[in-house]
C-alpha cells in the first residue's frame, strides 16, 4: 500500500507508457504485481481520452488517476 | 543461462513471428520449429546479433532449448497458436485470430527489426518445406557450429552444448524494442491479463469510476 500511495505522489514517475489496445494507459511495477493506471492531466494533455474514453471524465480533475486493474506478473529477472 | 524479462519477451515475439512464417510452407510440429528456431539463432549469432536467445543442446532428435519448449508451450496456452494433435505423441500448429493480430499490432517493431525477420525468413524459406526427417538429415550432417570442421551435430554426444546467447556487450546488434513497447507485450502476451485489463478499460467506458477509498 505504501508504494501506491508513493504513486499518488508522482504518478509518472517509474512508471511506463503502455501502446496499441492499451494505449493512453500506463504501467507501474509493485513486487510480483503491475498496476494499470491513467494520469487525468496526462491523459488530457496527449489526447489519450479518445482512447481511455472514461465515462465520467468531466467529473475528474487534472490532478485524479484512474486505476484500471492490477495484474500478476512474477518473473525473477525484471529489467523493464 | 537464465534469460531476462526484455529476453524472454522478444524471444517470444521473434518466435511467433518465426511460426507464422513457417506455416506459409508446410504443417509441422514443436521438434521442427525446434530445428527452425536452432538454424535462425545460428545464423544471427554468426553476424554477432542478439535476436533470439536460447541456449542449445544436442539431444536425441537434434538441437533442442528448453526455453523454445517452454515458450511454444506459452502461445499455445495464450491462444496466440492452436495446436492440433494429429496423434498421441504429436501436434500440429495452426494460427489463431489473437496471434495475428499481435503480429500485425507489433508490425511496426518488425519493420525495424527486419535484420532479423529476413534471417528467420530466409531459413524458413530453405528448411520449413522439408519433411521432419529430411531436415533432421540436414541438420545432423552440419558441423558443430563453434567447433567447426570436426564432428557433426550427429556425431555429438547427447546433452553437448551447441548454441548459447550472446551476452548484450558482445553483440554488433540487438533486438530493437522500446521499453513501452514491450510493458504492453508483456500484457499481450497473457491472455488472462490481456483481458482483464481489456475489460476494466471497456467498464471504465460505461459506468462512473469508484473514488479511491471504495477501492483499496
Amino acid at each position: 500500500m505504501n508504494k501506491v500511495e508513493e504513486m499518488r505522489n508522482d504518478p509518472i514517475r517509474n512508471s511506463i507508457e503502455l501502446n496499441y489496445d492499451l494505449k493512453g494507459k500506463r504501467r507501474v511495477r509493485i513486487g510480483d504485481y503491475r498496476l494499470i493506471y491513467a494520469v487525468c492531466l496526462d491523459c488530457r494533455q496527449k489526447g489519450y481520452t479518445k482512447f481511455n474514453q472514461c465515462y465520467d471524465c468531466k467529473s475528474h480533475n487534472d490532478n485524479s488517476i484512474v486505476y484500471f486493474d492490477v495484474i500478476h506478473r512474477p518473473h525473477g529477472y525484471d529489467d523493464l | 543461462m537464465v534469460r531476462t524479462l526484455r529476453e524472454l519477451l522478444s524471444d517470444r515475439l521473434l518466435l511467433l513471428w518465426l511460426v507464422y512464417d513457417a506455416m506459409k510452407y508446410k504443417t509441422f510440429g514443436e521438434t521442427k520449429i525446434q530445428k527452425l528456431c536452432f538454424l535462425s539463432e545460428w545464423k544471427m549469432l554468426d553476424n554477432h546479433e542478439k535476436g533470439f536467445n536460447y541456449d542449445f543442446i544436442r539431444l536425441t532428435h537434434g538441437p533442442y532449448s528448453p526455453d523454445v519448449e517452454e515458450d511454444v508451450e506459452w502461445l499455445e496456452n495464450n491462444q496466440l497458436v492452436e495446436a492440433l494433435p494429429i496423434n498421441e505423441k504429436v501436434n500440429i500448429f495452426r494460427e489463431t485470430r489473437f496471434g495475428r493480430k499481435l503480429l500485425k499490432d507489433f508490425d511496426s517493431v518488425f519493420m525495424r527489426n527486419n535484420i532479423f525477420t529476413q534471417k528467420i525468413a530466409a531459413i524458413n524459406r530453405k528448411y520449413a518445406p522439408m519433411s521432419l526427417q529430411d531436415l533432421l538429415s540436414e541438420v545432423y550432417s552440419m558441423p558443430h557450429p563453434y567447433m567447426k570442421g570436426e564432428r557433426t551435430i550427429g556425431e555429438l554426444r547427447p546433452r553437448t552444448p551447441l548454441l548459447y546467447k550472446i551476452e548484450t556487450q558482445k553483440a554488433r546488434v540487438t533486438f530493437n524494442i522500446t521499453k513501452e513497447e514491450l510493458a504492453t507485450l508483456d500484457i499481450y502476451l497473457d491472455d488472462e491479463n490481456y483481458r482483464s485489463v481489456m475489460l476494466a478499460g471497456e467498464s471504465a467506458k460505461r459506468r462512473p469510476l469508484l473514488p479511491f477509498d471504495e477501492v483499496f
